[in-house]
Order: C-alpha cells, then structure tokens, then sequence
C-alpha cells in the first residue's frame, strides 16, 4: 500500500538567489546570471564564465577544523536549512528519527582532489592529510545535513551524474511511498570545478559565452554552483500538522540508455521511455501536463534530442506544451539542477507563473516548441514533469502535481 | 607514420590493427565520439601536432587521417 | 526510541538469483567459504603504511572474466565490478533468458570507485596542463562512472543508480534494488559493489591513525587496534520470486526486510545500529529468536566495534547469548562499499552448508553477552542479520535466508 507523498519545504541557493522570492522572480525576469568567473579558474582556460553563488562566507560551513569543509558541502548546509525551515518539520525525535536525507551530486568532492593536485606536485605523497578520506567520502555531504538536523533516518547518496538531484527525489520518494522513511530531505548539490570545466573544453561541449538552450545558436553548456532541497512528507502527515503542500510528487519514470559513456541516445529512446513510464505510472495522461522543467543544457545533441522526445510523447500537441530549461539563468548545476528545477516546478504551481528560457532569441527550427523565450508567463499548472538527463545515459523524469 | 597511427587507431579502437585504408573509423570500426578523443589526443602527443577542430573532419578514415598530420607535419617543419 | 508505526512490508518475495564474488580469497564463493571456515585470512603488510595491513587481489587478470570492449581504459575497480557482474549472470542463467535491456536495471555500490581516475586526471591537468591530459578520463573520473561503464557493458536500460553510502552502500544498494524490483521497475535488478584499495586513502588512513599494524589486526577484540582496507567486488541478480521460477531459476536466497538509519552524534551508533537491526526485523516480521545467525560489520575499529556489539545485544535481546555471531572482515579486512554483500553472501553459504566460520583472530572480546564463534560452529536454518556501518555515520540492516522462510 502506498503512501502519496507530497513536498512541504523548499530551498535553494542558486546565482539567482538564496532566497524563494528572489530565486522567482529573478527567473520569472528571464535575467541571465551567468557571467565571468570572480572566485574560481582552471588551468589552461581563460575567459571562463559561469553562475557563481553569493552566500556569505560564515554561512552554513561545518566547524573549521571539521575535515569535510567544503564549497559544496557549504552549499547543501544552505539549502537544506532553508528547506527544513520553509516546511517547518517538527524538531521533536518522534518525527526526525524517521525523516533521512538522500542526495545527490555528480562532482561532489572534486575540489578536495584538486587541492591534493597542487599539494602533491610539490610535496608529493606527503601531501596526504588524515582528512583527505573523509573529504572524499561524498556520503558525508549528506551526513552534514542530516547531523546538522538531527535526523536519524536513512542516509543517501546518489551519484548519477546530471540526473543526480531528480534520482535523490525519486528514491526518497519512494522511500516515504512505502513506509520506511515518514519524511525525507531530497535534493542536489555541486560547485565549480576544475575537471569539468576542463572536460567539457576538450570535448568542444563548453560554450564559448553563455549558454542558449533551444536556439540555433547554441554552442554548450554553461556551469553553475547551487544546491536545491526539498522536504517530502505523506500527505496524511502533512495534513496532520497543518503544513503547507507545495505539490504532490505523484512519481517518476527512469530509464538508461546504456548507449555510450558521455553522449545520450541520438534517437532518445531512453528518454521517452523514461517521460512514458512516469505518465503512466502516475497515471497521467499527456494532455493533462501542463509544463515541463528542461534538461535543456544548451548542446546541439541534447536539445535536439529533448525536442524529439517531446514530439513523439505528445505528439501534435507538442508544440503547445510550455517547456523551459531554467539552466538559461543559472547555468548547469550538475547534480543541484534537477533538484533546483523541481523546486522551480513546486513554485510554478505555487505562483501560477512559469519560468523563461534566457537567451532564445533565434529559435531552432528543429526545436519547435513553445520554449517560454525571454520573460515568464502566466499560467495555471496542475501537472508538470521535470526532466533529466545524465551522462551514462541515466534519464530520471519526475511528476509533480496539484495536491487536492 | 601510417604503421604508428595504425597501431594507435587499432589498440583505442580494439580492432585488428590490418583494417582497410579507407575504412571509415566512425561505421566500420565502431570509433565513437569518447574514443575519437582518445586517438586525437593520442596522435597529437605522439606526433606532437595539434589537431585544429576544424580539421576533425578530415579523420574519418586511416587514409584521412595520415594526409592530414602529414599536412601538420609538413606545415610545422615549414613555418 | 522507535516508533509504533512499521516499515510495510515488501508484498512479494525478492530472490538472488546469481552470484559473483572476487576477493583476496577467491573467485568463488565457495573457496571463499571454505577459507573463512578454516580461519584463514588475506592481510599482508602495506607498502609504505607504516606496518598497517591490507588486503589485496594478487594476480587479478579481468581479461580471464569478461571481454568488454573498452575495458582496457577503465580503472581497476570498474574491472572488477564488470567482472563480478559477469560472473554473477553467468551463475542466473539471465543471459541465456534472454531479457530485454529495458528489464533490467542496475544498482552500483561506490563510494570511491572513481577516485583514482580523478586523482590521476587531476593531477595531470595541473602537472602536464590541459592539452597533454587524455580527455578520455574525464567521463570517468565521476562518481557514478563505473555504474555507467557496467551498465553499458551488460546493457541495462531499465535504470542505473549508483550510491555512494560508503560502509554501508551494498545494503542500502540492494534494499533500494529489492524495492526497484517490488515496483515493477524492471524484471531483473544486478546489484554490484566495489572498492580497490586507493594508495592515497590508505595513506589518509594511516595517517588518521585508523589502521592497525598487519599482524595484529583483529576485530570484536579489545586489543583491537584499528581496521585494514580489503579489495574486492562482488554482485548479485535480484529478481521477483515469481519471476525467477517462471523460468526455471533456483533461488539462491530470500531477501527480506531492510532498514537504515544514521547516527546524528558518534555516541549514538549503538542506538542508531539498534533502530536498523530492530526496524529489519520488523520489516521482515522475524523475531530475534528466529535469527539463526548474525553477519557483523566489525571492522577492528575498538569503538565502532563495541558500539555494534551492544547494538547487538539490545537488539537481539534475550536470544543474544546463544545466537551464533560471524565477522568476515576479520580475514578479508574491510571492503568499504563490497563489505555488507560479502558479509550477507558469506551468511547466506553458512545457512545452506549449516555450518558457520570462526571470527578470525578473536581472542578477548570487547563486548560481553554475543555468542562470537571461535570455531566452525553449525547453524539452524532460519534467518540471516546482516549489518553494515559506514564511517559517515549511517548503520543500516538487511535480512536474509537461504530457503523461502515463511
């Protein structure tokens, strides 16, 4: 027997803003955040632009002298406490000895790497701290928020690259569905790094300025930092304590395209099989979706390929169906983005509004939809779906919708 | 040269290393886009060339492919 | 303190159908058994340790396992994951089934097993710059790459997850495949673990003072002086018991409940491991006198032993001084993310032969009240405990049997 879940508390820190209202109506405003890089370089690459996250620097970083202090660690801190804040869970032990927290990431602690690089090209292996396991250890970013909060539940890790944050939702989802957990914390968190920037360089998937999903133009991706949360409770739950309901997450869908290491199926088979089987696992019917959240990372190859997924899902009505990818405004967050746009997708049916695509100026005719270009709208949203993609070819789409 | 690139394209490839010439690295040896970095990456650093991007084009076969650091070659010893 | 609402139990039964093993024991689970029954173990002194001990793969040749294009690229613990994977279709009989890749998903158990390909990427970006780096590295220096890699090698198309859960990934990877398969998210669900020994952990190890000097490392003991890190991989084939015998699969064992919890301070990994042992055997409505055998997670480390320990006896309760207690790690050293699925599979084989191995080692246990077996010792039928710890903090819980247990 399964439990219906519902998102009672949402928080993010994106280049956007850390707050609910900014992060909103900055998007709703369809200004682009992504901008030279201030606090972070790479070797070799000059001129490198990304969305990078104003938090202030005593904000929610572990104890100095605790091993796991990172940058992303620092922003999973920040939208976890913001999310468990906005739901307001209950403190006492009851509830958060069974509430746990699942997230996601696909770079998680690179930088502690990076550090170890520099180090070692001068010392060698005495560059090795006592800290370096533990800041390696990825499960510990989620560990920090749970230890932060006190919650005693089940503690995940879900590493699936781009699609981490939509995983991290769907397996707490699941989760709290059946029982072993009565609420969870799910989100997804990753900073700026070295080896990304450095890899999607050489294989020419980096744009060259900002990033334009959808449009003719387009030339690559373009990185951000940030974190998303969300805090999932049952619904009866939920109702219980009088908290506010966001959405419903009615499920998701999943599928892998077992098709190559980086590059996602050209014919996009996986992912709609993945739209499919959330539709109707969740039982919703196509003309019932209302808005999609984009994977839309602003690649030839992926764009094209969601635009394809989006036809033969919806078929003639394809073209009517709003889908935007928010990654126009505060870049690819990685293992954050999925998450963040789930949240984006709980405030749309919230404010009744969706976000924009930034940047679409010159439409690609091969991606004929309606992309929201240049400033959000007004819209009525019971249903949406979130859509990720990672590399691996791991497709998560999640299903959120108005709870009654 | 044509014996190196061919013992390179072979072993990243994972194919016997007596392919045809003009057999085409993408359709007839399965080279995909993650293993068409790893050769070009390769050849640059055995030939000590650089591969523009614009000339990528030119890879698509063995025979393509020595032309084409030949060129590089030839132009580096040149200029 | 727990509460009166249960974990729901799983409505229909979740086989093991398949099973592949490499460790510094043996490629067979069977061999492994046996050495883990005569007592003997695979720790050897670490180069550059300091004297700590570790446990290694000699001779490891993935070649002589699986022929996978691409294989000659990825880093050692992806091999041996794809190895283990192989082995563990070839023991289900799924190949030969010939099951659609969209039925068939893939849980992966890493933590690290990424790590080295990062280190050595990273580092060759900063010593030899961008343009002399092989981009090829770079997809795999990710967390979630070696899942990638396996599930594009075997062709899994339902789903690819990979946790990162550290010591107690395998459990939680195979309960979340279990409940993967219970919602019909695919037909077959392979659930691999890994970790290959990172000479800069093991070095961040020793220098945290974790390890234990070779000879003298034991666990449950007193004299315990620290853990030592252990390579290995291993995978199962989950399916739906209806499934598996609809094509004429034999189980080879039951999974049942499944719990997990975290410690919010390190003085509550006792209440913490309590909870998951509690919460498992709840979901699985076993009570603790039907627990015929327990497979620990001891891994040398003196407080998280003793914490276990106790864990162990609240949870076990009155039954607790009869109720034969296993520790693999004791002659394996400790996996890290393969740990709680060498542990379970380990029990599973006592629970078939009916016959259960020595803690190897054990001379003066720390913690009073378990029954921590000093010799072979033979066993009921029944059910299995497994419990796994990471050093995150997380405990979680898993129980098996080796027949349909009802």
């Amino acid at each position: 027997m399964q439990r219906r879940v519902v998102v009672t508390g949402c928080g993010v820190v994106t280049a956007a803003g850390t707050e609910l209202d900014s992060f909103w109506n900055a998007l709703m405003s369809g200004t682009c955040f992504i901008k030279p890089l201030r606090n972070f370089s790479a070797p070799d690459l000059e001129g490198l632009m990304g969305a990078e996250v104003d938090l202030p620097e005593a904000d929610d970083l572990p104890e100095p002298g605790d091993h796991r202090r990172s940058r992303c660690g620092q922003l999973a801190l920040a939208a976890a406490r913001r999310a468990l804040a906005d739901a307001a869970l209950p403190h006492g032990s009851e509830v958060r000895e069974r509430a746990g927290v699942v997230l996601g990431t696909t770079l998680g602690s690179e930088r502690q790497v990076g550090d170890l690089s520099e180090r070692w090209a001068v010392h060698g292996p005495d560059s090795v701290d006592a800290g370096f396991l533990a800041r390696c250890d990825n499960h510990s970013l989620a560990a920090l928020v749970a230890e932060r909060h006190g919650l005693g539940g089940p503690l995940m890790l879900c590493a699936s690259a781009c699609s981490s944050g939509n995983a991290a939702i769907a397996l707490a989802y699941d989760l709290v569905a059946s029982g072993v957990a009565d609420a969870m914390v799910a989100g997804g968190a990753d900073t700026l790094t070295r080896s990304i920037y450095c890899g999607f360089q050489r294989m020419g998937a980096l744009s060259k300025s900002i990033c334009r999903p959808f449009d003719k133009r387009r030339d690559g991706v373009s990185f951000g930092e940030g974190a998303g949360v969300l805090v999932l409770e049952s619904l009866d739950e939920a109702r219980r304590r009088g908290a506010r309901i966001y959405a419903e997450v009615a499920g998701y869908g999943m599928s892998n395209d077992a098709y190559h290491v980086t590059a996602p199926d050209p014919n996009g088979e996986g992912f709609v099989r993945a739209i499919k089987q959330a539709l109707s696992s969740t039982g919703t019917a196509p003309e019932q979706v209302d808005y999609v959240s984009a994977h839309g990372t602003g690649t030839q190859y992926n764009d094209l390929g969601e635009a394809r997924a989006m036809k033969a899902v919806f078929g003639e009505r394809a073209g009517r169906v709003p889908i935007s990818s928010i990654k126009s405004m505060i870049g690819h967050t990685n293992g954050a983005a999925s998450a963040i746009e789930a949240v984006a997708c709980a405030l749309a049916m919230m404010h009744e509004t969706i976000p924009p695509t930034a940047n679409l100026t010159e439409p690609d005719p091969e991606c004929d939809l309606d992309c929201v270009p240049g400033k959000g709208r007004r819209a009525r949203v019971d249903h949406c779906l979130n859509l990720a993609a990672g590399f691996g070819g791991f497709n998560v789409c999640l299903v959120l919708r108005r709870a009654t | 040269m044509e014996e190196t690139l061919r013992e390179i394209i072979a072993r990243i490839a994972e194919t016997k290393s007596d392919f045809a010439g003009d057999a085409d690295l993408r359709d007839d040896l399965d080279v995909d886009s993650h293993r068409a970095v790893e050769i070009v990456f390769e050849i640059e650093r055995v030939f000590n060339v650089k591969i523009p991007d614009d000339r990528f084009g030119e890879m698509k076969t063995l025979n393509g492919t020595l032309s084409l650091v030949r060129s590089l070659k030839g132009a580096a010893a040149v200029g | 303190m727990t509460t009166a609402r249960d974990e729901l139990p799983s409505s229909s039964p979740v086989v093991i159908t398949g099973v592949g093993v490499l460790t510094p024991l043996g490629d067979k689970l069977a061999a492994v058994s046996g050495a883990l029954r005569a007592g003997r173990h695979a720790i050897d002194t670490g180069a550059d340790l300091g004297g700590a001990g570790e446990s290694r793969i000699n001779d490891f040749d993935a070649t002589r396992y699986a022929n996978i294009r691409g294989m000659r690229i990825y880093n050692r613990m992806t091999r041996l994951g794809i190895c283990a994977t192989k082995l563990a279709l070839l023991d289900s009989g799924l190949e030969a089934a010939a099951l659609p890749g969209e039925e068939l998903g893939l849980v992966t158990a890493s933590t690290f097993g990424h790590l080295d390909t990062l280190i050595e990427y990273d580092r060759s970006l900063v010593t030899a710059g961008l343009q002399r780096t092989n981009p090829a590295w770079m997809p795999l220096a990710i967390p979630s790459a070696p899942g990638a890699v396996i599930a594009l090698s075997f062709g899994a198309k339902a789903f690819s997850i990979t946790l990162s859960d550290g010591g107690v990934s395998s459990l939680d990877a195979v309960g979340l495949g279990a409940r993967l398969l219970e919602r019909g998210r695919a037909r077959a669900c392979i659930v691999v673990a890994g970790f290959a020994i990172c000479d800069e952990l093991s070095l961040a190890a020793s220098r945290a003072g974790m390890l234990a000097p070779a000879e003298e490392f034991r666990v449950f003991d007193q004299r315990s002086r620290g853990t030592a890190f252990g390579e290995a991989a291993a995978a199962v084939v989950l399916e739906r018991l209806e499934d598996a015998r609809g094509r004429g699969a034999e189980p080879k064992a039951f999974v049942h409940g499944y719990a997990a919890t975290f410690a919010t301070k390190s003085s509550n990994i006792e209440g913490s491991l309590h909870r998951a042992c509690t919460g498992a055997m709840r979901a699985s409505r076993v009570s603790p006198a039907q627990v015929a055998l327990v497979s620990a997670s001891a891994n040398g480390q003196l407080a998280r032993d003793r914490a276990e320990a106790l864990a162990l006896v609240a949870a076990l309760g009155e039954t607790a001084a009869r109720t034969p207690v296993m520790a693999v790690k004791a002659n394996l050293g400790d996996t890290i993310d393969a740990s709680g699925l060498l542990q379970s599979l380990a029990a599973v084989t006592a629970l078939r032969s009916g016959i259960a191995p020595p803690i190897a080692r054990l001379e003066q246990p720390q913690v009073p009240g378990l029954r921590y077996l000093r010799e072979e010792t033979p066993v009921d039928a029944g059910y299995a405990l497994i419990t796994s710890l990471s050093l995150s903090g997380a405990c979680s819980a898993l129980v098996l049997s080796a027949r349909h247990e009802t």
